[in-house]
Formats: C-alpha cells, sequence, structure tokens
C-alpha cells in the first residue's frame, strides 16, 4: 500500500530528492545512452499497513530494464545512507496516477529530431477581438504560407496571461505567453511514425531493493525520517 | 482547502488516438477564414525544439489599441488569475483554463514527482495535477504534469499530459 508523505517527513526528506536528482543529472550521459525513456522518482510512504509503512523513494519507469539501472545508480553512490529508515523500492507505474500509461508528448513540434527554430516574427492572429484581450484568449498561428484572406490552416493555441517587459532602451513592451511548440515546423513523416513506449508489464508492479519496512521496522529503527503518512493511494 | 488559480497554454490538439501518434489534421489545425482574423502581434522569442524540457514563447503585442487584462473569463464571471501559491506543501485545490476546454478543477499534489522524459536531458521536479475530467475528446481521465518554470517566475508553468 501506498500512502502521501506528510510533513514534517516531507520537509526533512527534500534533501534526499535534491542529492538524488542531483547524481541522476550529473549522470546523464550514462542516463541519456541507456534510459532513454521516461524515468521518474517520488518520496511515498510503503507498507502493508499504514502505521508500518516506511518512507519509500520509488523509482518509477514502464520499462524495466532502465528502472533497475536507476535503483543500481542510487545504492551505489550511497546516497540512502545520509537518511537512515528510508527504503529504496521501484515501480512500473506512478502509484499516484497507477491507471495512466507512460507520459508522453501531445503536441506536434517537439521531442527527438524536431530541432527547427520557430520563425522570429510570425504573425499572430484572434477573432475578432474586442478592445480588451484576456487571458485564455484563443489565438491563430498560420502553417505553411497561408493567405490571410482565404481560407487557410491555422494552429490554434492559447494566450496564457501578459507581462511587461522593458527593452534596454527603457521602452516598455507588453508580451502575452503561450508555448513555444505551435510556432514550430511539424514533420508529418516523424509524428506519423513515432511509436509509444511499450511498457514491459500491463500492471502495476512493485517491488523493493534491500530492506522492507518489515526488516527495518524489526531492527528497532529511531530514523528521524519515519514519519506519519497522509491520504491512501488507491491501486 | 486553499484554492489557487492555475493557467497554462494549451495548443490546439485536442483530440487525440490513443493508439498511437497519428495527426489528425482534422482536429490538430483549425481552418480559418482568414478575413475574420486580426493580427495583434508577432513571435518575440522562443524557447529552441532541440531543448525539449522548455516550451515557452512570448508574443509582442503590436496592435495599439488593445487593453490587455491577466483576468480571465470564467463562466460569466472575470478572475485574476495570478495569484502566489501558498508557500505549504500540502494539496491545493486548482482550476485549469485552457483551450479546449475554458474550466476545469483538480487537485495539485503537494508531493512533488521528478521525472526525465523520453527525449529529455535532465531529471526535473514537478507537480502532478489530476483533472476531475478530461480535456480531450474520447477520453476518461486525464492527469497533467506542472513544472516549475526555470523562467523567474512562479507564475509561469508548463503542462504535459500524462494520459488520454
Amino acid at each position: 500500500m501506498f500512502w502521501e508523505i506528510k510533513d514534517p517527513g516531507r520537509k526533512k526528506l527534500e534533501p534526499l530528492e535534491a542529492d538524488v536528482q542531483r547524481l541522476l543529472n550529473d549522470q546523464n550521459e550514462y542516463l541519456k545512452l541507456r534510459e532513454a525513456c521516461n524515468l521518474s522518482f517520488s518520496i511515498f510512504m510503503v507498507g502493508r499497513q499504514e502505521t508500518t509503512s516506511c518512507p519509500t523513494l520509488v523509482i518509477i519507469s514502464a520499462n524495466t530494464v532502465s528502472r533497475k539501472k536507476v535503483v543500481d545508480a542510487i545504492r551505489g553512490s550511497r546516497i540512502l545512507d545520509k537518511y537512515e529508515g528510508v527504503l529504496l523500492g521501484q515501480s512500473s507505474r506512478h502509484p499516484r496516477h497507477p491507471h495512466s500509461g507512460p507520459p508522453r508528448q501531445i503536441a506536434s513540434g517537439m521531442g527527438q529530431g524536431s530541432s527547427q527554430a520557430a520563425e522570429i516574427g510570425l504573425a499572430v492572429y484572434v477573432k475578432k477581438p474586442g478592445l480588451q484581450l484576456l487571458s485564455g484568449t484563443a489565438i491563430y498561428i498560420p502553417v505553411d504560407d497561408s493567405k490571410i484572406h482565404a481560407l487557410g490552416r491555422f494552429r490554434k493555441a492559447t494566450l496564457g496571461g501578459f507581462l511587461e517587459l522593458k527593452r534596454k532602451d527603457g521602452t516598455i513592451i507588453t508580451v502575452g505567453m503561450t508555448v513555444a511548440h505551435v510556432f514550430q515546423p511539424v514533420d508529418w513523416n516523424q509524428h506519423a511514425s513515432l511509436e509509444l513506449e511499450k511498457p514491459d508489464e500491463d500492471t502495476f508492479e512493485f517491488e523493493f531493493d534491500g530492506p522492507t519496512p518489515e526488516t527495518c521496522l524489526d531492527s528497532g529503527s529511531n530514523s528521524p525520517y519515519l514519519t506519519t503518512s497522509g491520504k491512501s493511494l488507491d491501486l | 482547502m486553499a484554492k489557487a488559480w492555475i493557467f497554462f497554454s494549451e495548443s490546439s490538439r485536442n483530440e487525440l488516438s490513443v493508439s498511437g501518434f497519428q495527426p489528425n489534421i482534422g482536429t490538430q489545425f483549425s481552418i480559418q477564414d482568414g478575413s475574420e482574423l486580426t493580427q495583434i502581434g508577432v513571435l518575440m522569442s522562443s524557447s529552441s525544439g532541440n531543448l525539449p524540457d522548455l516550451d515557452w514563447a512570448l508574443i509582442e503585442i503590436i496592435k495599439g489599441d488593445l487593453q490587455m487584462s491577466n483576468d480571465t473569463l470564467l463562466g460569466q464571471r472575470l478572475k485574476n488569475p495570478m495569484l502566489d501559491l501558498p508557500p505549504h506543501r500540502n494539496d491545493v485545490a486548482v482550476v485549469t483554463c485552457t483551450g479546449s476546454k475554458r474550466a476545469t478543477d483538480g487537485l495539485m499534489s503537494g508531493s512533488s514527482t521528478f521525472m526525465k522524459l523520453e527525449y529529455g536531458k535532465t531529471f526535473q521536479e514537478l507537480s502532478t495535477v489530476t483533472l476531475n475530467g478530461s480535456l480531450c475528446k474520447s477520453t476518461i481521465a486525464l492527469s497533467l504534469m506542472v513544472m516549475l518554470s526555470e523562467l523567474s517566475s512562479r507564475s509561469v508553468w508548463r503542462f504535459r499530459i500524462l494520459d488520454c
């Protein structure tokens, strides 16, 4: 069973998250070469019962081999030695979203191979604006060389608010915020051939690497990281 | 429970095939009569396409007679989303506003997840937002990943849809 970890334990374990993030990012080349898939980690309280659960760093990936390599990298780094009572485990899916498939991009123009830069100066349109532009207004970006006074193909996005920026010469301009991929060329061949990451398992799988809550609690651990758990996660 | 408003930009890919990434021109793109459109600005700057961890763009507003507001229309009411998130890390009820579905409420977890996407180079800290309902047509459930932007403001977010 998984439970969300609550403060004060959650706060105490923020340094562990930072340590692991730093380790994995520093081993970027290692990971980039061998873990070309989605990988994530998070900390949960894990155990058979809420009262006997332990804080556990969970490595999450649908790819069994990749998550095992990350587990081995963390175990080999001895990072967890600084955090007595914190266990290490791996799961095939995110315990908070056990019914979700692997995360994936939905945006055209993102991902591997989409290295073409957006065209600065590309026009942005709205439908018959009133006097006021609001956050959330739909915007239209022409695809191809659409003739603006005829039927043309546009990508649609949303304005996510406005900022005022000061130029070096002191003038102030207003900019609207949105996503970059809507401006980037779409490689239809790439997207047509892009395959989703295939999970190794269709079901939620989890296992500890090394000590379990039973062995940890039986040893009489007085870990300062043992903490109360929060909301139960429904797997 | 504290309530915060979170707004973000969403691309027009509002209908997805669960079985793959087959582009659907009919839903991903909009056929518009250009005479009904008015130019308001130009792309001023954006993250590079070869950095999939970043996805932001700034549009310089060049049309001069517009009033701009960070308020947004939710139902019949205007709301201001530019509220600071509470400093504590408890779960927070949120409302999202997107192009395909104007307003959807959900829950942002107080616990972080650190993720490296398939084409990403580094692990980034994310907060998960689970929405009540779906953004896309023909979908049952949907979760969003939220990443605090590397831009300096906590008001700028980046979202990726995890599951459609």
